[in-house]
């Protein structure tokens, strides 16, 4: 049904309803600024780069195929720009920046916050392709197929780096002092 | 000992792609293997701890910058009824606000007409459509052409279509129990938003202005999604027959 309405406001946005691209831009905003923050940490540059997303998902909507999924097909710009921003950023200050220390104090518990904190930093951690595969299952709710088809890769493959990464994510949890993962 | 398999089960299985043969499959495993089950327990701890991670709000100019990139002005953004939580198309459509708009006081205990001359005007501040309405000139109020009443566990309140001065207007007052969204369609005109869950408080109050006399004979559609479910489809006719 979701699917539908996408179909529906791309056909919209593409016979010239330039509203509908507000809706769609409304529908995706909040998932497509959260895995760019997730993959990128810093929330400017995860705006910037969701700007970025829906620019060139606008200026590109006549290059969209419709078989495949509409959230697929933004899911994969925002993969791609959010991993260019990555490259950007590395070029810019190649000291690591993702060193900080997300430990909990000695008589700190885990909080929500501190949580989040702590699995963000352990996703900083793991290597981009990694941190990928787990942001479009965990934080987008994608399926195999799905991240198949975002990621252009063999649903083996995909499972595959996703495994890997949730064992290299559980190690940095750990690692960071996260004993419950 | 834990095959490669089962360790691919068991992902496959907190990830909700299972088949039923592979279910039974990893049944019978982690029955007769304890360390397949520790395995199992351990990822399950992994998830739960990613599923605490909360989802973060976009920055509020993130979409006017957008609109405004790509030459599509975003004035809902600033309008008291879109920090209500209405994504709205059809707000700042010029061809859309001719005349009319309609005051929300209490239910539409009073639907009010008033004449904001602003046809063929290209911006029109919303605030104008939603609120105080003090120096306008005010109309008797109209009964509803078409209303659906909603009690769904996730959300409750009423749908109401109107025709006032020849636009056709929709409005909505609906309490959500969970966060839910809204999907309105009329001819080839749609607009979405999302309702937060507010437990306990009144409803919200949401005029869309849906489309002007050429549209009046389109119903309009109504679909309300929770968790990406279908909860409640449906159509609010726009003309009455005589």
């Amino acid at each position: 049904m979701v699917e539908d309405v996408d179909a529906d406001l791309v056909r919209r946005c593409r016979n010239g309803d330039r509203g509908a691209f507000e809706v769609l831009l409304r529908r995706y905003e909040r998932p497509v600024y959260n895995a760019a923050l997730r993959m990128l940490r810093n929330p400017e540059d995860a705006k910037d780069v969701s700007q970025t997303v829906f620019l060139k998902a606008y200026e590109h909507l006549a290059e969209y195929d419709p078989k495949y999924r509409f959230y697929s097909w933004i899911y994969r710009i925002a993969v791609n720009e959010s991993l260019n921003g990555l490259n950007r950023r590395h070029r810019l200050d190649p000291v690591d920046e993702e060193t900080t220390d997300e430990r909990p104090g000695p008589d700190q518990l885990f909080g929500d916050e501190q949580r989040s904190r702590c699995v963000q930093g352990a996703l900083m951690c793991i290597k981009p392709e990694y941190r990928t595969v787990i942001v479009l299952k965990h934080f987008l709710g994608c399926s195999y197929h799905d991240m198949s088809e975002i990621l252009q890769l063999p649903e083996k493959t995909v499972k595959s780096r996703l495994f890997t990464a949730r064992q290299l994510l559980k190690e940095e949890l750990l690692d960071k002092g996260m004993t419950s993962p | 000992m834990i095959e490669d398999r089962h360790i691919d089960l068991i992902h496959a299985e907190l990830d909700g792609e299972l088949t039923s043969e592979q279910r039974a499959e990893l049944s019978r495993v982690l029955l007769a293997n304890p360390e397949v089950r520790a395995r199992r327990d351990e990822l399950n701890r992994l998830f739960g701890v990613l599923a605490k991670v909360a989802s973060v709000e976009p920055p509020h100019d993130l979409a006017t910058s957008v609109l405004q990139a790509v030459g599509l002005e975003a004035k809902a953004t600033r309008d008291p009824a879109a920090r209500a939580g209405f994504r709205g198309t059809a707000w700042y459509t010029p061809t859309l606000l001719r005349y009319a708009a309609v005051f929300v006081g209490g239910l539409l205990a009073s639907a009010a007409v008033l004449q904001l001359g602003s046809r063929g005007g290209s911006h029109l501040d919303v605030s104008q459509l939603v609120g105080t309405i003090g120096g306008h000139d005010l109309a008797a109020p109209e009964a509803p052409i078409d209303r659906i009443e909603l009690d769904l566990a996730q959300v409750s309140g009423s749908a109401s279509s109107y025709v006032v001065e020849s636009v056709v207007v929709l409005e909505l007052a609906l309490s959500a129990r969970q966060p839910v969204e809204v999907v309105a369609v009329q001819g080839d005109r749609s607009v979405s938003f999302r309702l937060a869950a507010r437990l306990g408080e009144a409803p919200e109050q949401l005029l869309w202005v849906a489309g002007d006399a050429g549209a009046r004979e389109l119903a309009i559609e109504l679909k309300i999604f929770g968790s990406g479910t279908l909860l409640y489809e449906g159509a609010l006719e726009t003309f009455q027959a005589k």
